[in-house]
């Protein structure tokens, strides 16, 4: 009782658990696996929408059925949504526009579409750095940043390396970090289900009672 | 358990159990006194016909924690 209590710490683990069940990675690894689709035929554009509108609902049903059960259910604080939005579009700017001005920099003329298509898996993996970035402030988890770390190394490597068509490297890029986010995202999952068993208020309030349990 | 509390918004008693360590006897224990001394809003209802306890607190149990988590600073500040 006497002991210091460290909000932050709590606070840093309860959100590490909530990303323990490996849904966040797979709803992140179907988007990314739509976005490549659009990238080879924009006429996906339309499942890639729907995707955004209707995973996330889909994935709620799951945590529900499966993860809730097991964990119990927690409504954590919602940050301002001016503060989190207005957070992201800032830095979502500010990578593009040093990246188009490195560009410009670097060809001495306004970059082509060709071009920006070649260093999109670079964007997008710096854009991975800003958010696994965010969420090691969150979980105070550095393994995250492995994922930062891969999702950049890859963008680069696929920027660098000659495709034959434009938009080759961001659709190979998207379509693997997509998998690798689904194929993480689900062994996690199984992970969770094998190591968290069900519990029920009144299986344990009955075995309270029975004295089975202090 | 009123750390956990203080941090989100609600949390049902399965999570507070899971994250705090504490048995279904010691935590509805703490659960009582803490509802009776109006820190703490308790919710029961069903969810796929099984009982769910919801637990958040109140304005009072906020300020009570704050108060609380200033003491301990000060304390430890003067060790």
């Amino acid at each position: 009782m006497g002991e210091k209590i460290d909000v932050r710490k709590i606070q840093q683990k309860i959100f590490r658990d909530s990303m323990r069940d490996g849904v966040t990675e797979m709803i992140t690894g179907v988007l990314l696996l739509c976005a490549s689709l659009m990238f080879i035929n924009s006429g996906f554009t339309v499942l890639y929408l729907l995707s955004v509108i209707y995973l996330n609902k889909g994935m709620q049903r799951v945590r529900e059925k499966y993860i809730h059960p097991r964990t119990g259910y927690v409504e954590l604080k919602r940050e301002e949504p001016a503060k989190t939005v207005g957070g992201i579009f800032i830095y979502f700017f500010a990578v593009g526009l040093l990246m188009y001005a490195t560009l410009y920099l670097a060809e001495g003329t306004l970059p082509s579409s060709d071009t920006l298509y070649r260093w999109t898996p670079t964007f997008i993996g710096l854009m991975f750095l800003g958010a696994m970035l965010y969420l090691r402030d969150k979980t105070g988890s550095t393994a995250v940043l492995a994922w930062a770390a891969y999702a950049l190394a890859l963008g680069l490597v696929f920027s660098i390396y000659e495709f034959t068509s434009p938009k080759g490297g961001v659709t190979l890029y998207t379509m693997l970090m997509g998998l690798s986010f689904l194929l993480v995202g689900f062994i996690k999952f199984c992970r969770f289900l094998a190591t968290n068993p069900v519990i029920h208020e009144m299986e344990e309030a009955n075995q309270h009672e029975a004295g089975e349990v202090t | 358990m009123m750390a956990h509390l203080y941090i989100v918004e609600s949390a049902d008693f399965l999570f507070l159990m899971k994250q705090t360590g504490l048995t279904f006897g010691n935590l509805s224990s703490h659960m009582t006194r803490l509802e009776e001394a109006g820190y703490i809003r308790v919710e029961k209802e069903f969810i796929d016909k099984k009982p769910n306890t919801k637990l958040s607190l109140t304005e009072a149990g906020r300020r009570a924690f704050e108060d609380y988590k200033e003491n301990m600073k000060q304390i430890f500040e003067e060790l």
